[in-house]
């Protein structure tokens, strides 16, 4: 399946009219519930202390069916220690939208199903921050 | 020495009993009085001058018994502050604080454990009703001095019931100093002597026309001169400006001010923060949940989801659809631009970092007020920032957030 009709089934599903407009999605990731492949949308609320895990939504990568896994769910399902993490303050907001969109473009060119290349990585840790990336997104596969 | 063993919730419980009982009594005062002039069409002699001597002095009783309950409610509710002063004192230095509810801290004989969010939730539906209660009691009171329901009667009882539900919920929240006022007897035959000539115009529902009134004129917007949809510049001059100034104890509402927009340009000429904020009190409890009325935080309070707006604007008279947002963004906002310029309302949820550029993140409601003729620029109501902005369709593509419009299914202007 490619990654366009991935974010259709996303944003075209029940789930994604669910999620309060105070929280902000991540950058996709893959992951895998139940040993099936996922594509994984992560929302989190900004709190005092950074950004609280809330939810996932995640598209199966072939059928294309949804599992929606709340904040108590992932930290059980994927050892997390923690839902509340902090993030890197946007200092420069052109790189910070440019590396967003160029990790979008990296995660949807080819098969989406595939281990992230150095530099796909690289952005992601950029955007979201090590501890999220180190403690949660590294944790999702 | 005397023991005393006594909870938050007993304390509450006893709030609304005295609620209750002063509302039953201000009702059977204007029960009898109603009853005593009915008599006197058809009964005038000795015997109904004295019983009018005896309603009096019942009269003068209960006004007795209506102040001393009126002390006493302000004595609970003190009380009531102190020991919520006391368990959180108690609850931070063993528990957590999760989403507003507290753990940790057990007293040895309940009663008087904190409320969980759940029972916070079921308390203050049973707030509701008896808000009903005593908006129909008044509404007996005001009918009894010769004011008719209708448009007038309306429009004040409704903002003695928002009074009411945001003391509940400010209640609810620790926060004792908030109060409705509780009416007697000369503030109704204030209200009806004032009301009794007027007759409230006020629009009460929303608007649903065939096609839309308005075309493109130009107008300086934001300092630049374009040919846009209506009005934005008088249309923004009508709507709720800044989010969080209602009487109910929330900031987040971005979502809420945005329905109430709506609802103004569809011509519900009373619209407002409270109004909508009300209508959600009384929505579903997936709604009630994605308000976090109990958040320790004023700001996180009030939020709704697209699913939410929906139904807060269909209870309100406004059926929308929740329309997605496409891969290609640039397919959204030509759909947008379409239903702006056809007379719809529209809500959309955009991401603050590309939005504000301040150093904040998450995502905010805004509602889309006009667009240019060519469809290249759009002019929105911001209640977070408290503007009214434009915005190019390529910058609004990449703001959206993925989650769906709101959009009226109906032409309202």
């Amino acid at each position: 399946m490619e990654y366009s009709q991935i974010r259709t089934i996303l944003y075209q599903s029940e789930a994604i009219r669910r999620i309060p407009d105070r929280w902000t999605e991540s950058p996709p990731c893959r992951c895998i519930i139940d040993g099936e492949a996922y594509v994984a949308f992560l929302y989190l609320n900004p709190v005092d202390a950074g950004m609280e895990l809330k939810r996932m939504i995640a598209v199966h990568g072939s059928r294309g069916e949804i599992r929606v896994l709340e904040g108590a769910e992932l930290k059980e399902q994927y050892g997390l220690e923690k839902l509340v993490f902090s993030v890197p303050a946007i200092e420069d907001y052109d790189a910070y939208f440019h590396d967003r969109d160029e990790y979008e473009k990296l995660f949807a060119a080819g098969p989406v199903f595939r281990e992230a290349g150095p530099e796909e990585s690289g952005l992601l840790r950029k955007i979201v921050g090590e501890e999220l990336q180190d403690q949660v997104f590294s944790r999702l596969m | 020495m005397g023991y005393v063993n006594t909870g938050l919730s007993v304390l509450l419980e006893a709030l609304t009993n005295i609620q209750k009982a002063l509302n039953s009594i201000e009702s059977t005062k204007v029960s009898m009085s109603r009853k005593y002039q009915l008599l006197g069409n058809a009964w005038h002699d000795r015997k109904y001058r004295e019983l009018g001597d005896v309603i009096q002095e019942c009269g003068r009783s209960m006004d007795h018994a209506l102040r001393n309950l009126t002390r006493a409610a302000k004595t609970v509710s003190a009380l009531a502050h102190i020991l919520r002063e006391y368990e959180e004192t108690s609850l931070r230095h063993t528990g957590v604080e999760r989403g507003g509810e507290s753990t940790g801290f057990s007293w040895p004989n309940p009663p008087g454990r904190p409320l969980n969010t759940s029972e916070k939730h079921q308390f203050l539906k049973n707030e509701m009703r008896s808000v009903n209660e005593i908006i129909e009691n008044y509404a007996q009171a005001l009918e009894s001095r010769g004011m008719e329901r209708g448009p007038a009667m309306d429009a004040f009882l409704r903002r003695q019931r928002f009074m009411m539900e945001a003391e509940a919920l400010h209640t609810l929240n620790g926060d004792f100093s908030y109060h409705a006022p509780v009416l007697t007897g000369d503030d109704f035959d204030a209200v009806a002597r004032q009301y009794r000539a007027n007759t409230a115009n006020a629009e009460l529902t929303p608007r649903s026309l065939a096609v839309t009134e308005y075309g493109f004129t130009t107008q300086v917007v934001n300092g630049t001169e374009m040919r846009v949809y209506d009005d934005p510049v008088g249309t923004a001059s009508r709507l709720i400006q800044k989010q969080g100034n209602s009487h109910f104890p929330m900031e987040g509402t971005c979502g809420l001010c945005q329905c109430a927009n709506l609802l103004i340009m569809a011509g519900v000429g009373d619209a407002s923060e409270d109004s909508v904020i009300s209508a959600a009190l009384h929505a579903s409890d997936s709604v009630l949940e994605d308000m976090e009325l109990f958040n320790p935080s004023q700001d996180e309070r009030g939020g709704t989801t697209t699913d939410g707006r929906q139904e807060i604007l269909f209870r309100c008279g406004l059926p929308t659809q929740c329309v997605p947002v496409s891969y290609d963004r640039s397919e959204t906002t030509r759909t947008l631009s379409e239903a702006i310029r056809t007379g719809h309302g529209v809500i959309v949820s955009v991401d603050v970092a590309r939005l504000w550029r301040n150093g904040q993140r998450g995502g905010h409601a805004i509602s889309l007020i006009s667009v240019s003729e060519d469809g290249g620029t759009f002019i929105y109501s911001d209640t977070g920032m408290g503007c009214v902005g434009t915005i190019s369709a390529e910058d609004l593509a990449r703001a959206l957030t993925g989650r769906p419009a709101n959009i009226t299914t109906d032409v309202i202007r």
